[in-house]
């Protein structure tokens, strides 16, 4: 646990501010631009190499301790326990009717904060990016309330007290409910991130969280608000690489080619996984109830591998490997609760299919999901958005988005 | 590639220079300390399982979900929908269900673990309800650490006063089957 007055200038009591709602919002780190060498906290590789020196050979032929340590050490080591915080709330929250953008949820418990993110002895609602840890985050949370019938209850992310995205938006009859919220969100050290709840029943409604019953582990039992912030890439890097396959191993006499093959280009890769955001930027015609139909005028927010074509709002392959993917669609109130799903749609060695997430029933549905899959170079994906409305809907555009992550080989 | 590596090990290099072909230092130690540091980091261990075979949700009960098929996996074990871990670790979860629920159905799902032997959970992370449609789905997700030997499974339970059955796919790419998918994401 750390104070957050320690990071990038902040000081606790940060101004929240307004704008957000149901039908969400695109605001966020739109000028965010990753500090030299993408943020990570050790050299980034050869492009900063004394022109003329091929590291780690030195003139004499020799391996300079300070070079493996710099160059190999400090790169695994971050790389196998990347910067992440998970929090929780055991004490039920008051949410208040309607918050702008979104009532920062409260988080009492760390399971994990070995990067000092979090403190609960001031505003236990905020997490903050550390020092040399600029770079594309895992964003996710999920909030379980005390439902009351046939109204909105949603999840979101804020950033710097602005709202960057809204999740999964249900609601029904029967209590509780719980929604769902995942985004990848570009950061630099200092950013406060924080899971947020909105809900319009009309009055106050409480998040939920069940006993904590199981003392020997008491962070591990039952229905309770969560947040968990993982750091997946660097913001700048090296694009074009393949994952690492070492298979010729190291052999006398150690060249430098050796080390730019096993050493740099793995360090490259796994610094800066292929990722991938798009979010609709151009809204699109309604479309008919009962219809299966594609989200289009989308564009990628973030895409380091060239991933997103946007004159088809297709994504597509260029490393193999097992991929986190996310998509949401979202439509508008009609006064009277209808069922909505987004899907993913995969077409992979020529045959398609549709992949689903959690179906929304609500007012004002928004759905997601969240999967992982197996994908070869050229496999494709696309947004389907699905609603049972009885007529035509227009997909909220701000509540349309798609985000992809290699996890894999 | 598989793997049945360990997370990686951080060397301690000595001090000074090192000339890695005749001194304490060798091409195994980079073997060791590189090679096979990124080539766990590159397959870390995952499972990809899948329901074939229809499964009923009693009413009101905690039910695994069961997950007859495997379509990927590396570096774990696996077994009756249960997984377990060989390499400690962060481990990303994603459960999908899909099934024909009668009228309105409210589920919640979640993942059940056992952590050092202890039974823990089901942790819930999603509850939806179904607007009596033909056919419905959920999904959740969720991230946990886990020892070796831990285990994760998925869970659901139906609201509903009746049982229901899930639907399945029997072939690939499975896409209308039940799903659990895990993957190793940090020490």
């Amino acid at each position: 646990m750390a104070g957050v007055g320690t990071y990038g200038g902040y000081s606790p009591g940060v101004i929240i501010g307004g704008g957000g709602g149901s039908a969400g919002t695109t605001a966020g780190p739109a000028s965010w631009t990753p500090t030299a060498g993408g943020g990570i906290p050790y050299p980034p590789g050869p492009s900063v190499w004394p022109a003329g020196q091929s590291w780690p050979i030195n003139e004499t032929g020799q391996v300079n301790v300070q070079d493996l340590n710099q160059q190999l050490s400090l790169p695994v080591s971050f790389l196998a326990a990347k910067p992440f915080f998970q929090g929780a709330q055991w004490t039920p929250q008051s949410i208040p009717n309607t918050p702008s953008p979104g009532q920062p949820v409260t988080l009492d418990t760390e399971m994990a904060d070995a990067w000092n993110m979090h403190a609960n002895y001031s505003d236990s609602s905020q997490v903050v990016i550390p020092d040399g840890c600029d770079g594309i985050w895992l964003f996710q949370g999920n909030i379980p309330f005390s439902a009351t019938a046939n109204h909105r209850f949603r999840a979101m992310g804020l950033y710097n007290g602005t709202e960057y995205s809204g999740g999964e938006q249900f609601g029904w009859a029967q209590n509780p409910v719980s929604v769902d919220y995942a985004d990848l969100i570009p950061c630099n050290a200092g950013d406060i991130l924080q899971l947020a709840a909105w809900q319009d029943s009309g009055a106050a409604v409480n998040t939920f969280a069940s006993s904590n019953s199981t003392g020997a582990t008491p962070f591990f039992n039952g229905d309770f608000p969560a947040f968990r912030l993982r750091w997946v890439a660097g913001g700048s890097g090296t694009s074009g690489l393949s994952a690492p396959n070492i298979t010729a191993f190291f052999q006398n006499p150690v060249t430098s080619a050796d080390f730019n093959n096993y050493i740099t280009n793995s360090v490259n890769f796994l610094s800066y996984v292929p990722y991938c955001r798009a979010i609709q930027t151009t809204p699109q015609a309604a479309i008919s109830s009962g219809a299966s139909t594609q989200m289009t005028g989308m564009t990628s927010m973030l895409d380091n591998y060239g991933q997103w074509n946007a004159a088809t709002s297709t994504w597509t392959c260029q490393v193999p490997g097992i991929y986190l993917l996310f998509c949401q669609a979202g439509f508008p109130n009609q006064g009277t609760a209808y069922a909505a799903s987004s899907f993913l749609r995969i077409t992979s060695g020529g045959n398609t299919a549709s992949f689903n997430g959690s179906k929304g029933w609500s007012f004002n549905p928004v759905a997601s999901v969240m999967r992982r899959f197996r994908l070869n170079a050229g496999d494709t994906v696309q947004v389907f958005g699905f609603q049972t409305s009885g007529s035509g809907q227009v997909p909220q555009s701000a509540d349309v988005r798609f985000f992809s992550l290699w996890q894999s080989s | 590639m598989t793997n049945t590596l360990s997370p990686p090990t951080v060397n301690d290099w000595l001090a000074g220079y090192s000339i890695l072909s005749f001194d304490g230092s060798t091409p195994g130690d980079l073997d060791v300390y590189a090679s096979q540091a990124f080539n766990f980091l590159a397959q870390p261990p995952y499972l990809l399982a899948v329901q074939t075979v229809v499964q009923s949700f009693a009413s009101n009960a905690w039910v695994t979900v069961s997950l007859d098929t495997v379509v990927d996996s590396n570096n774990c074990a696996y077994a009756s929908s249960v997984f377990t871990a060989n390499q400690p670790g962060w481990y990303g979860l994603s459960l999908f269900v899909e099934g024909t629920p009668p009228s309105t159905t409210q589920a919640q799902l979640g993942f059940q673990y056992s952590i050092n032997g202890q039974a823990v959970g089901p942790i819930i992370r999603s509850i939806d309800a179904s607007n009596g449609a033909a056919a419905w789905t959920w999904g959740c997700y969720d991230e946990v650490y886990l020892n070796s030997g831990d285990t994760a499974q998925g869970m659901f339970w139906n609201f509903n006063a009746a049982a229901f059955n899930t639907t399945v796919s029997a072939s690939p790419p499975y896409a209308n089957s039940s799903s659990l998918e895990i993957v190793w994401l940090s020490e």
